[in-house]
């Protein structure tokens, strides 16, 4: 069964940590939701779309431990102190602009980050997605399109900040 | 594949309209066109997030093996030190009392090649036993039979017949045997010291003996 397969495991502990921000949180979402899983083996089948019931048990479960431990989830007010504040030690050798991209999805609202997690990063159909959500397909496609053209504005405003202090040797 | 359109895609994808097909075109145009529009720059960095993205695996999976297998170490390792532990304080005094009744017994039975008084002695205080204890007539028989075989429970009467001052003696007198052995080598010698000396100073004493059967 596909959902058995390690690659999708990665999948999980991918949206957990787009969510969590944290490694070790993820794993250990990820790792919950492995065993939950593994408990109810027996009615796995019989769903019509295991990957989407994972997913949405690895969504759920993340937003709990968001509830609980607030002080990661804090949304800041402007990009460019987000970058000057570094970006996520788990980001390992990421450069800057890249970490630019990843604060601009970091700072997007959950449900923008699942999408966009699910859609951009590992390519599902918005079908699959809503499922996930528990929301209709047109839904899905609104919170996409506010989330890539989040991701686009703050890219362009941190561009535009850039040449605005960096006007002498812009490229 | 021409500017435009990748401008078109791009729009659309901006809009949520694009396919997951268009939206691999996309990813790929970026990754594999070196010269782009200055314009187009973020939205490489973009798409490369989300390719690199997808790579990424669970990296903890590792750490939390090694943290286990460094737990199970020390939990073994204590365990196992607890179990010797435990052993040890299980057969440390559990020999001592081993020990105790072959020492005692070793004593009784050198009481016994001493002095053959005390068990006429045992057997004369066994009955006032049995007068105390007239309640209980069927076990006395059995216990004279320990007595005979057992050593070590004569010692626990001999004991009550106060006999050990004279035991010790006798040990301390058969420990000293060896001493007593010694003092005679030593004596002889010094016996064979004054046989060397006549040697010495009768050196003809034994020739001369050869010389008269000689002769």
């Amino acid at each position: 069964m596909e959902i058995w397969h390690k690659s999708f495991r990665d999948k999980l502990y991918r949206l957990a940590l787009r969510l969590l921000n944290s490694s070790d949180e993820a794993s250990d979402v990820t790792q919950e939701v492995w065993t939950r899983l593994w408990q109810r083996r027996e009615e796995i089948p019989k769903l019509n779309n295991a990957e989407s019931f994972a997913f949405t048990m690895t969504r759920n479960l993340c937003l709990d431990v968001l509830k609980s431990s607030r002080m990661k989830n804090e949304r800041l007010d402007t990009l460019h102190e987000n970058t000057l504040a570094g970006p996520q030690s788990d980001c390992v050798e990421m450069n800057e602009k890249l970490a630019l991209i990843h604060q601009a999805i970091n700072n997007l609202p959950e449900q923008q980050k699942i999408v966009m997690q699910l859609r951009d990063v590992e390519g599902y159909e918005l079908s699959e997605i809503a499922h996930t959500l528990n929301l209709t397909q047109n839904n899905t496609k609104v919170i996409l399109c506010r989330a890539r053209q989040n991701v686009r504005q703050t890219i362009l405003n941190f561009e535009r900040h850039e040449q605005e202090t960096y006007s002498g040797f812009t490229r | 594949m021409n500017k435009k359109h990748i401008q078109d895609l791009l729009d659309k994808y901006f809009e949520g309209e694009t396919s997951l097909r268009e939206e691999k075109e996309l990813k790929r145009f970026f990754r594999r066109t070196a010269l782009l529009p200055e314009e187009w720059e973020p939205y490489r960095q973009m798409f490369t997030f989300f390719e690199t993205e997808r790579l990424r695996t669970m990296p903890v999976k590792d750490d939390i093996q090694k943290k286990k297998n460094l737990y199970w170490l020390i939990a073994t390792g204590i365990s196992l030190a607890a179990t010797v532990l435990i052993l040890l304080s299980i057969f440390i005094p559990a020999t001592k009392t081993q020990l105790q009744p072959l020492a005692s017994a070793t004593k009784t039975i050198d009481t016994f090649n001493s002095k053959k008084e005390q068990p006429q002695k045992t057997e004369s205080t066994k009955p006032a036993k049995e007068e105390s204890k007239k309640t209980i007539k069927t076990k006395p028989l059995p216990e004279k039979k320990i007595l005979s075989e057992n050593p070590s429970t004569l010692l626990a009467e001999g004991k009550k017949g106060e006999v050990q001052p004279a035991s010790i003696s006798t040990t301390i007198s058969n420990a000293l045997e060896p001493l007593d052995n010694l003092k005679a080598i030593d004596d002889a010698l010094d016996k064979l010291k004054y046989f060397a000396l006549l040697d010495k100073y009768l050196p003809n004493r034994d020739q001369s003996k050869f010389i008269k059967k000689g002769k």
